[in-house]
């Protein structure tokens, strides 16, 4: 790619990925979640790799590390979701609204998930850009 | 062969019970009081203590459903991982 391209890219791929993790942790205030938030973080990163190559680009994070993390959030997911839904006594949410820290399942859900989508597409624009 | 009948047998049994279930709803136009929406946007802010609702009905009051959904994004992932990798598609279209 051109000068253009690149200089573009290097000053907004640290905001890019600033907007996608704050959507995905302020999930449970703000319109979003984990799968917008998620998108937009995947939306950087691909920005890298057509700018600079897939080489720098997993420079970030490797194809076969993101497949460890996507299937270890995914039992998470799966772990949390069956606890949340078969304890939902024992589960009193604290903290005061509109606070961070506020709906505790619904924002842990959302960091697993949002962990979870960001590695799943991660590794299908890897594999597709490599093929 | 047997095994087979026993199996087709078993899947008629819980397709017919899951059937009956169709029995339970309510009548065409009678869902005055049945509706569930009401009580999310009455309560979510009590129980799940999130300013959000719609996120709050997404992962909290049906996580199943989203679950599901996360399910079927790990699959293309799947998907496209056998695919490129284990040469599925290099068939006789290439």
């Amino acid at each position: 790619m051109d000068v253009i391209v690149k200089t573009t890219v290097k000053g907004l791929f640290p905001f890019i990925l600033l907007f996608g993790v704050y959507i995905i942790l302020h999930g449970h205030l703000t319109p979003g979640g984990s799968f917008p938030g998620g998108t937009m973080v995947v939306v950087g990163i691909t920005l890298v790799a057509l700018a600079f190559g897939l080489r720098k680009a997993e420079r970030i994070i490797k194809e076969e590390t993101a497949h460890i993390i996507e299937g270890t959030m995914a039992s998470f997911l799966i772990f949390l979701v069956i606890f949340e839904t078969f304890f939902r006594s024992v589960l009193t949410p604290s903290g005061t609204i509109f606070n961070l820290w506020s709906a505790q399942q619904v924002l842990l859900l959302n960091v697993f998930g949002g962990i979870m989508v960001t590695m799943a597409l991660t590794v299908i624009v890897f594999l597709l850009i490599k093929e | 062969m047997m095994k087979r009948n026993i199996v087709v047998g078993v899947c008629m049994v819980m397709i017919f019970s899951f059937m009956l279930y169709v029995f339970m709803f309510p009548g065409f136009g009678e869902w005055d009081n049945k509706s569930v929406a009401e009580h999310y946007i009455q309560n979510s802010l009590k129980e799940t203590n999130s300013a959000n609702v719609v996120g709050s009905i997404v992962w909290d009051f049906r996580s199943f459903d989203t679950l599901g959904e996360e399910t079927v994004l790990f699959t293309a992932a799947m998907g496209i991982f056998s695919l490129v990798m284990f040469g599925l598609g290099k068939g006789e279209g290439k």
